[in-house]
């Protein structure tokens, strides 16, 4: 249309775009509107088109503020106050970053009266069984872990995969797991473990456990509604908010993933797929993801996240490659 | 050791269940309506979110939540269905930002170079230049329009309170922000400062 003189119909297309644009910026949850809006982009695949032009152009405007019309006050207290408020509230609110040093922790001592057992679970299988303590352990696809017991400890080592614990109470013999350079020390409570190449993700749904690194200087609590993202590149860990019904929702093949790299989340579905999903594409394997993937339909969501990112799905052999597109 | 105390390691694989009966047609519905909405419900939710990459996971997983949801499956009440999963996944996102503590600047930031990737054919997107003239055009609008389309834009008035603010009428205000809407797209498509104007007057 560039250059060419739009028509009576274009202009009016034009104005209820802008129309519907300001519309529906103006009452953000209003249902009925967006049904109206909806039957309006269906009576011409125009409509829509127009409607996404004025969106960009919405989008892309950020006008510095105008001088007062001089009859005007200027903006009204409340106004700036909100936006001062917004800022004020998301400055406030800090990332929590903490640095943890990594390595492997001592090995237990190896007494007479120690237990060795080890519990894993195939491909697209997943698991449970009740430890030697009373404590329950449900364990993801393709996943294994080592418990060795002795009378003053309990201590669990995920070595591969992801691991759901619904810890009996002992106050006098703690239970420990290790995760690859992060520790998990667990009275009474319950909480999952998940460990991939290069993180390990500890959420709590019951209770509150605390975390070491290889320095024992500082133990940090996680409690219940609670989510570790230990990095195991930046020995950095991050902590933020989490849905307790999403702690351990793979136990329902509900693979729940918040913010967390494609590249992660192709190794952890894996683990639940018949082929291997790999990307080796840096840039894409950093791109974030969050969202809900089931367990049973991995095929389709590799295809829907061809929408969702800038990939393509390319199958060869037993392997999934996600590829970047174009 | 009590020989009671020796674990019986007692795994039975659970292999993941199969797709419920009329998954089938549940399926195919949900896939007609992504084919048949999505451009449309990632222009909504962008509206909302602020982000395309955002608005794209929400459009996904609501359709993954639709796939899971108990409910008969004509196709209009799940398309009903649809936005309105995908409103209140929304509204969850825009919380779960404020505790990811992706500042409002930052998430414009985002937004300003997402506006020109073109990584999805049926996505519209500006070229660089063309984001610094949208608003080099603002500027050319009456003193009136330019302050009704900030306090809505940037500050984030409603179309009430600006009303309230400039002393005139609603209607006046929502014919402000969408002429200066209609004009930058004027612009945009090559009309100049004058025959903008000319067309805008019909």
């Amino acid at each position: 249309m560039t250059g060419s003189t739009p028509t009576t119909a274009d202009l009016d297309r034009m104005a209820a775009a802008a129309d519907w644009l300001v519309r529906l910026h103006d009452a953000p949850g209003d249902e009925a509107l967006a049904v109206a809006w909806l039957q309006w982009c269906e009576e011409d695949p125009r409509n829509l088109q127009e409607f996404q032009s004025a969106q960009l152009i919405w989008h892309a405007a950020n006008p510095a503020a105008p001088a007062p019309i001089t009859q005007v006050a200027s903006s009204p207290p409340r106004a700036v106050e909100r936006q001062l408020n917004r800022q004020v509230w998301f400055g406030l609110a800090a990332t929590v970053l903490i640095a943890i040093g990594i390595g492997s922790f001592a090995l237990m001592r190896s007494g007479h009266d120690e237990l060795l057992q080890s519990y894993e679970t195939p491909v697209a299988g997943t698991g449970s069984s009740v430890l030697p303590d009373g404590s329950r352990v449900e364990l993801g696809a393709d996943s294994r872990i080592t418990t060795r017991y002795t009378a003053s400890q309990r201590f669990i080592s995920v070595d591969v995969g992801e691991a759901y614990f619904l810890v009996a109470k002992d106050p006098g013999r703690p239970f420990l797991v290790d995760a690859g350079g992060m520790q998990v020390t667990a009275v009474g409570t319950a909480f999952n473990v998940r460990r991939n190449s290069d993180r390990v993700v500890i959420a709590v749904s019951e209770g509150r456990v605390e975390l070491e690194g290889e320095q024992h200087s500082a133990r940090t609590p996680l409690v219940a509604g609670q989510q570790a993202v230990y990095n195991s590149d930046s020995h950095t860990v991050t902590i933020a908010q989490i849905n307790t019904m999403d702690v351990a929702s793979w136990r329902n093949g509900v693979l729940k993933y918040m913010h967390e790299p494609l590249g992660s989340v192709a190794e952890d579905l894996s683990r639940y797929h018949h082929k291997r999903i790999v990307i080796s594409d840096a840039r894409l394997s950093a791109m974030p993801f969050t969202g809900t993937v089931f367990s049973s339909r991995i095929g389709d969501t590799l295809k829907a996240l061809e929408s969702v990112f800038p990939l393509q799905v390319n199958e060869r052999g037993d392997e999934i490659e996600l590829a970047p597109r174009g | 050791m009590p020989p009671d105390y020796v674990p019986e390691p007692t795994f039975v694989p659970e292999p993941p269940s199969d797709d419920a009966d009329d998954g089938a047609t549940r399926a195919e519905i949900v896939n007609r309506l992504f084919r048949e909405h999505n451009q449309a419900l990632v222009s909504l939710l962008t509206l909302q979110l602020k982000s395309v990459q955002d608005a794209k996971e929400i459009a996904q997983e609501s359709y993954v939540r639709l796939l899971q949801l108990d409910r008969p499956g004509a196709a209009s009440l799940l398309r009903a269905y649809l936005f309105r999963i995908a409103s209140n996944l929304a509204v969850d996102r825009l919380r779960q930002r404020n505790v990811r503590h992706r500042s409002a600047a930052a998430v414009e930031a985002e937004l300003f170079e997402e506006l020109t990737v073109r990584d999805d054919p049926e996505r519209r997107t500006l070229a660089a230049e063309e984001l610094g003239f949208v608003n080099r055009c603002l500027e050319e609008l009456t003193p009136s329009a330019q302050r009704a389309f900030y306090l809505h834009r940037v500050q984030g008035m409603s179309v009430n309170e600006i009303a309230v603010e400039l002393k005139v009428t609603e209607r006046m205000v929502r014919h402000h922000l969408t002429r200066a809407l209609m004009y930058c797209q004027l612009r945009l498509r090559g009309a100049s400062k004058e025959e903008a104007l000319e067309r805008l007057k019909r």
